[in-house]
């Protein structure tokens, strides 16, 4: 039943995020029908809820079922005309790029029999494994879904306190005549809570809680879809097994923080950008860009981070993937700046209104604090992040498996369509760092309450990258043997 | 009645006990500084009245991993473990502070003394500093020394030795140690940072080192294939082991929860390190809903009074002061030195904070819902 009530409250809005992205790709389809759904329960979330701020902090209109059932309103209604002026295909054939390459191709021998049949296996015992986690996972959530400091005194407080007052509040209850530090938050994260509230009939920790354990499922279905698309099904289970196994990315999956909604949009904002620079047509690269611009454009949206560490070096890939597009003569001029135009256009739109608000009503840029730009190196953050994303195990073996590939597989990490995701992990991590180890904001890496969140983020990116880099070092031995 | 209490410790391999019992302290051992003793059939009681030393040579066989101290003292008595280096100047002895919790019945305090850099497994002195002031009955001292196969087995047994859920769980996973000590392997989780080496040192270097040998198997016997996938059998080994581990911690967590949850008075729910508290919110919730704002006192503003403003929103807990504006519910968690007098009015340690009231909900001893005037 708690289930049931939350998908009452989830489904239409990743109904209307798929459709936004059914029409966003226009003419020129290139998602596969799992993957509209995927990318669509992602941006539809977020689409609507940017919407409600948008009614609430500049028309006033309240933040109640009514409210909210207007901004889903105000966005539905102009798609599904647009939708049906278009007229546009409900189905679309799902690609792969490399069926050769992966194990899509049709399998007549013995031996690829064989192989089909082990990946049958292997894949029942991931997912009963896998199932077993979750459930653990799930207990854990269940049993109190208000547990950790961040949902009692953030997300679920700050929404529970909005829905009561049914206006964006900035200054807390405890505390009546200051703004709290973490309205400076963006008030997605909440506003999606209270959807799911008023929509399955009032506040229910337990129904709530249920987005963590959507999310990643959400980012295992991400990392499934996008390297199935690029490398085959047996890679893909690989990827699959791989982010699975990560331990902190299961807890965050039974938690209610907004650490994994990040991952996501993080994911979504960057894949168009490796499967533009994956296809050589130029209509399809356009539809990527398109996707993908949308998609960044929610990504301020999601936690302050994302503005800071995340959107500034996925703006300057786009910059290169579009001067590669022209030099390489994949896309004309115009065409590259007609997708230049999307990017901008769309994030003036989103980023323009929640820069705004945060101006008008003095909310700080950092996290929950104000930006440290006192720069000094801080005794013992560098050693603490080393033990925290490489000793502990937070995330297994991965960050040396990551290390190893980047040294080993230097040409497909670097000079394929993969260089999005290397530079794009790279520097982030790099900034992180940097962060940590000469900031104040030490703190989160010598207490670890920050560090190995950060990380957390980018997991779905990195174990694509893995995967793909694993593949192409396994292609390439491939390539020895039958020479 | 003593010796019946003290643990023995069947495990370790190699023991040298020096029993105190019956008033047995040979000419061996030294005390220096100024003290009163008493050796009788309770063992050594030494009150110091400076600094003590307390010590002996030490001629064992056997190395020397872990020292085990079983004692009485009335109160808390800081002390240091030290020992003499072989080679050093003889007055220069390494200290190790530590401390003896007071102790009405025989308890044993266990130092892994092997964990610190500065041990050596065959010092030539051993022995105790008492801090001034000390009172304390040495009733036994064991030194310990264990094999190689034993802190193997230990190691092992440590690898799957799992963390409890904690609200630091979210933020990071301390995983799997190694420690060849049964002392530490006890408390891995509860004297933090565990004590011990990372799993993933242990694995990094396996597979630096199975990197080098399959490199080198690739150029001399030119089977690149073979070897990259002998290099690859292991790493994924090590990375299922690793997931395997890991998995089963959080499915611990779970079973925990349930057991701990899942029994048939509500008040008795012990919920992580929370204890009660979740159950006496439920509890509380519904009796403050229509009071907007109400009195919490607890001895744990954190994290309680932070979930209590989350559960009983929008009513307010704030502090006592506020009592003043007319507030008549007052919540108590775990403040024994809030009572009721005969009055009916609220006490802290004998001062009245409230007007006379009654208990709408008496939870614990020390945990109770009070509203004034009813």
């Amino acid at each position: 039943m708690t289930l049931l009530l939350f998908l009452v409250g989830f489904v239409p809005l990743a109904c209307i995020g798929a459709l936004t992205m059914r029409l966003l790709q226009g003419s020129s389809p290139v998602l596969s029908r799992m993957e509209c759904i995927l990318y669509g329960s992602i941006v539809g979330p977020t689409m609507v809820m940017i919407m409600i701020f948008i009614l609430s902090a500049f028309a006033h209109v309240p933040i109640h079922l009514g409210g909210m059932l207007l901004a889903y309103a105000l966005l539905c209604i102009p798609l599904l005309i647009f939708g049906w002026k278009q007229r546009l295909p409900a189905k679309r054939i799902i690609r792969s790029l490399s069926p050769a390459q992966g194990w899509n191709a049709v399998h007549e021998t013995a031996k690829e029999f064989q192989q089909m049949k082990t990946v049958h296996w292997a894949g029942m015992l991931l997912a009963l494994w896998i199932a077993l986690k979750l459930a653990s996972g799930m207990t854990l959530l269940m049993m109190d879904p208000a547990y950790n400091d961040d949902v009692f005194n953030n997300w679920n407080y700050r929404a529970k306190v909005i829905m009561h007052e049914e206006q964006l509040v900035l200054a807390l209850p405890h505390n009546p005549n200051a703004i709290a530090g973490v309205s400076a938050y963006p008030p997605t994260v909440p506003l999606l809570k209270i959807w799911i509230a008023l929509v399955s009939g009032g506040w229910n920790d337990r129904i709530i809680a249920l987005a963590s354990p959507l999310w990643y499922l959400l980012a295992l279905g991400l990392v499934w879809s996008t390297i199935k698309r690029s490398a085959g099904r047996g890679w893909a289970l690989l990827g699959a097994y791989l982010i699975s196994s990560l331990p902190l990315l299961l807890m965050h999956g039974s938690t209610p923080y907004a650490d994994l909604f990040l991952a996501l949009h993080i994911c979504i904002a960057l894949l168009p950008l490796f499967h533009a620079l994956e296809t050589t047509d130029a209509q399809e690269r356009s539809t990527w860009l398109r996707l993908g611009a949308f998609a960044l454009a929610l990504l301020p949206m999601t936690k302050s981070e994302a503005l800071l560490i995340h959107l500034p070096p996925i703006l300057l890939l786009v910059a290169g993937v579009l001067f590669l597009s022209i030099h390489t003569k994949t896309l004309t001029v115009k065409q590259a700046l007609h997708a230049a135009l999307w990017y901008a256009g769309l994030l003036a739109i989103v980023l323009g209104t929640w820069l705004t608000y945060k101006y008008m009503n003095g909310l700080a840029f950092g996290n929950a604090k104000p930006i440290d730009t006192a720069l000094a190196l801080q005794p013992g953050a560098l050693r603490s992040i080393g033990i925290t994303w490489v000793l502990e195990a937070n995330f297994l073996l991965l960050p040396g498996l990551l290390i190893t590939l980047l040294l080993a597989r230097q040409r497909a990490a670097f000079g394929s369509p993969l260089a999005v995701l290397s530079l794009y992990v790279i520097t982030v991590i790099v900034g992180l760092a940097a962060i940590f180890a000469l900031t104040g904001l030490s703190t989160e890496a010598l207490r670890q309450t920050g560090s190995a969140r950060g990380i957390v983020q980018l997991l779905p990116v990195m174990v694509i990258l893995v995967t793909m880099l694993l593949r192409d070092w396994w292609g390439a031995l491939d390539r020895e043997r039958k020479e | 009645m003593a010796v019946a209490i003290i643990p023995l410790s069947a495990h370790a391999e190699s023991i040298t006990n020096w029993s105190f019992l019956g008033g047995q302290v040979g000419p061996e051992w030294l005390i220096n500084g100024q003290f009163k003793s008493a050796a009788d059939m309770g063992g050594l009681r030494i009150i110091a009245e400076s600094d003590v030393n307390v010590f002996r040579k030490l001629q064992t066989e056997h190395g020397v991993d872990a020292v085990e101290i079983t004692y009485l003292s009335l109160q808390k008595t800081e002390a240091a473990l030290i020992w003499h280096l072989p080679g050093t100047p003889e007055n220069e002895v390494v200290q190790l502070p530590i401390s003896f919790a007071a102790s009405t019945v025989p308890t044993t305090k266990r130092i892994d003394a092997g964990r610190y850099e500065e041990w050596i497994r065959h010092p030539d002195v051993v022995g105790l500093r008492l801090g001034k002031g000390s009172d304390i009955q040495i009733i036994q001292i064991r030194l310990i020394g264990w094999n190689t196969q034993e802190k193997v087995w230990n190691a092992l047994q440590s690898y799957w030795t799992f963390d409890t859920m904690s609200p630091y769980s979210v933020n990071f996973l301390w995983g799997p140690v190694f420690t060849g000590s049964p002392i530490t392997r006890t408390t891995l989780y509860t004297d933090l940072p565990p004590k011990g080496l990372y799993a993933n040192i242990v694995w990094y270097a396996l597979l630096l080192l199975a990197g080098a040998v399959a490199i080198a198997w690739a150029k001399i016997f030119k089977q690149r294939r073979q070897s990259t996938l002998a290099f690859v059998m292991i790493a994924g080994s090590i990375w299922m082991l690793s997931d395997i581990r890991m998995g089963a911690e959080i499915v611990s967590y779970a079973l925990h929860d349930i057991a701990s949850m899942n029994v048939d008075n509500p008040r008795d729910q012990r919920f992580r390190e929370r204890a009660s508290f979740p159950a006496f919110i439920h509890a509380v919730a519904p009796l403050v809903a229509d009071r907007g704002r109400y009195v919490f006192l607890t001895q744990y503003p954190y994290p309680f009074l932070g979930l209590m403003r989350y559960h009983t929103h929008p009513a307010l807990p704030v502090g006592p002061e506020a009592a003043a504006d007319g507030l008549d519910t007052w919540v108590i968690f775990a403040r024994g030195d809030i009572g009721m007098n005969e009055a009916g009015q609220l006490t802290s340690e004998g001062k009245i904070v409230s007007p006379p009231g009654r208990i709408l909900l008496e939870f614990g001893p020390d945990t109770f819902v009070f509203r004034s005037g009813t």
